[in-house]
């Protein structure tokens, strides 16, 4: 029998360190309850407006946003029953059970990028799936729940290690070279993606996700659709595009369509737009994920149309699966 | 749970000891003690939602609360002993962020700790804290007597205690804050 603390789960550690601290201690005072009760009733009731729905918090960090959205989707995987694990998903026929095992190898191949774990060569976009794979090399005879608990270790080791590192550390995730912070926007896309790929597959509703993380997705993505454009080889030089985005995470946007000047919201045009775009913030955000047809895209096109096709390319660019 | 005083009751009773035991233990001070015990308890009570029972177990998630809000007492008190102006970035007692930071950087610190066990005592404490396995359990796995495994966990904890009290009093604030 395996009597390594490595079988431990963080739980069980720190049940453990909770034991050792507070074995043998005195406990709290008698009065300490009625202290306490008087206190709570003093102080703001916990009310629930439920016609207001969740509040709209102030934007987050990426780190957080990270945290947040792995820790629904851990929740999701949790809620999974067995059949549901070779359920097949959008993504070429692979299963939930291989998305899964999918983030178990991008989870490691990102903690190479900042050496929390052995380094796997990846500089390509088309290196994505490839890498993961050898990075999650050895899970096959690991259960559904070993695996979905595997991820979720290799998550808390990632959001460490940022802690540790900072939002301005340098890191490169294959073709994209950046910081820790835009990389997290990346994996928040990722990892929210995903997890619309498993309910998808196992007859859920999709994400919709919250105002404050659509915001900070939509405010990434039209900050790299110049880049996009120039990577996809189709940049046009001297062309803004006004992208109106609607719904949660909306706003206007001039965005220039090639890698220079930066873009903004919306403040008066620098150069007049040459195509104005309206669609919904969401929308966007899936056909920049790949999983929304461009066909299927609704959007309200004025100005020259010619530019719509470069834009899409452009928007899809770091979509690596 | 969330406004009903007698799910608090309930709830307090049961971790109350654990809450004000690592409160006590970090702050070295009865009356602060008390004090975090009840900002923990209360924080429970207007915020229920927060506690994931998928990413652990409420005794784990009460205890990380305790230990992060006595540290920051802690902190809060030196910098009012040396006369430093408040920190005026606002803290809310809890972030998932710090949650998971906490519970991350404290996990590590037990797992090495167990390493610098002896083995015996070690297996004990491994297999009875693994998959919630009772002392009799414990015993027939290892193949010594019930009493032998109690006075193994004792033994470590007690060295647990010792080994981790640097870390346990002294962590210091994630980098990304």
């Amino acid at each position: 029998m395996d009597l390594s603390p490595d079988r431990l789960d963080a739980d069980q550690l720190l049940q453990i360190a909770f034991d050792a601290v507070t074995t043998g201690s005195p406990g709290p005072p008698p009065d300490l309850e009625a202290r306490l009760r008087d206190r709570a009733l003093a102080g703001p009731k916990p009310v629930r407006h439920l016609s207001w729905g969740e509040p709209v918090e102030t934007r987050p960090d990426s780190l957080r946003a990270f945290t947040r959205t792995a820790s629904e989707l851990g929740e999701l995987l949790d809620a999974l029953a067995p059949a549901d694990w070779s359920r097949t998903t959008r993504i070429d026929g692979a299963t939930v059970r291989d998305v899964v095992e999918h983030m178990v190898g991008v989870e490691r191949y990102v903690l190479g990028c900042i050496d929390r774990r052995p380094r796997l060569d990846a500089p390509r976009r088309e290196d994505h799936r490839p890498v993961s794979r050898r990075a999650a090399a050895g899970l096959a005879d690991e259960s559904n729940t070993s695996v979905s608990q595997i991820w979720w270790s290799e998550v808390l080791a990632l959001i460490a290690a940022c802690g540790e590192l900072g939002p301005d550390h340098d890191v490169a995730y294959h073709h994209l070279a950046g910081t820790l912070r835009g990389m997290l926007v990346v994996r928040t896309f990722e990892l929210w993606t995903h997890g619309d790929d498993i309910r998808q597959a196992t007859d859920r509703p999709l994400d919709l996700l919250d105002e404050a993380r659509l915001s900070m997705m939509v405010d990434e993505l039209m900050r790299v659709v110049p880049l996009g454009l120039a990577l996809s080889g189709c940049p046009q030089p001297g062309c803004t595009a006004r992208i109106t985005l609607t719904g949660p995470g909306g706003g206007t946007f001039d965005v220039a369509l090639d890698p220079d000047p930066a873009p903004g919201r919306f403040e008066g045009p620098a150069r007049a737009p040459a195509i104005t775009l309206t669609a919904e913030a969401i929308d966007l955000c899936r056909l920049a994920a790949n999983r929304l047809d461009p066909d299927r895209f609704d959007v309200v096109v004025e100005g020259e149309r010619g530019l719509l096709g470069p834009i899409l390319v452009g928007a899809t660019a770091f979509a690596a699966d | 749970m969330a406004g009903d005083p007698d799910a608090l009751a309930d709830v307090y009773r049961e971790y109350a000891p654990l809450v004000f035991g690592i409160s006590r233990h970090v702050l070295n001070n009865q009356a602060m003690a008390e004090d975090v015990t009840q900002e923990v308890f209360v924080f429970l009570w207007q915020h229920p939602e927060r506690f994931i029972p998928a990413r652990g177990t409420l005794r784990s998630w009460l205890g990380m609360l305790a230990h992060r809000r006595a540290i920051d007492r802690v902190r809060a008190e030196s910098r009012r002993v040396k006369g430093e102006a408040r920190c005026d970035r606002s803290h809310s007692i809890v972030s998932e962020v710090d949650d998971y930071l906490t519970a991350t950087w404290l996990s590590d610190r037990v797992r090495e700790a167990l390493g610098k066990l002896p083995t015996d005592q070690r297996d004990a404490v491994t297999l009875a804290y693994y998959g919630g396995r009772t002392y009799r359990q414990v015993a027939d796995e290892l193949s010594i007597p019930e009493g032998t495994v109690k006075s193994r966990v004792r033994l470590a904890l007690r060295k647990l205690d010792t080994l981790l009290r640097a870390e346990f009093t002294d962590q210091d604030e994630p980098a990304w804050t």
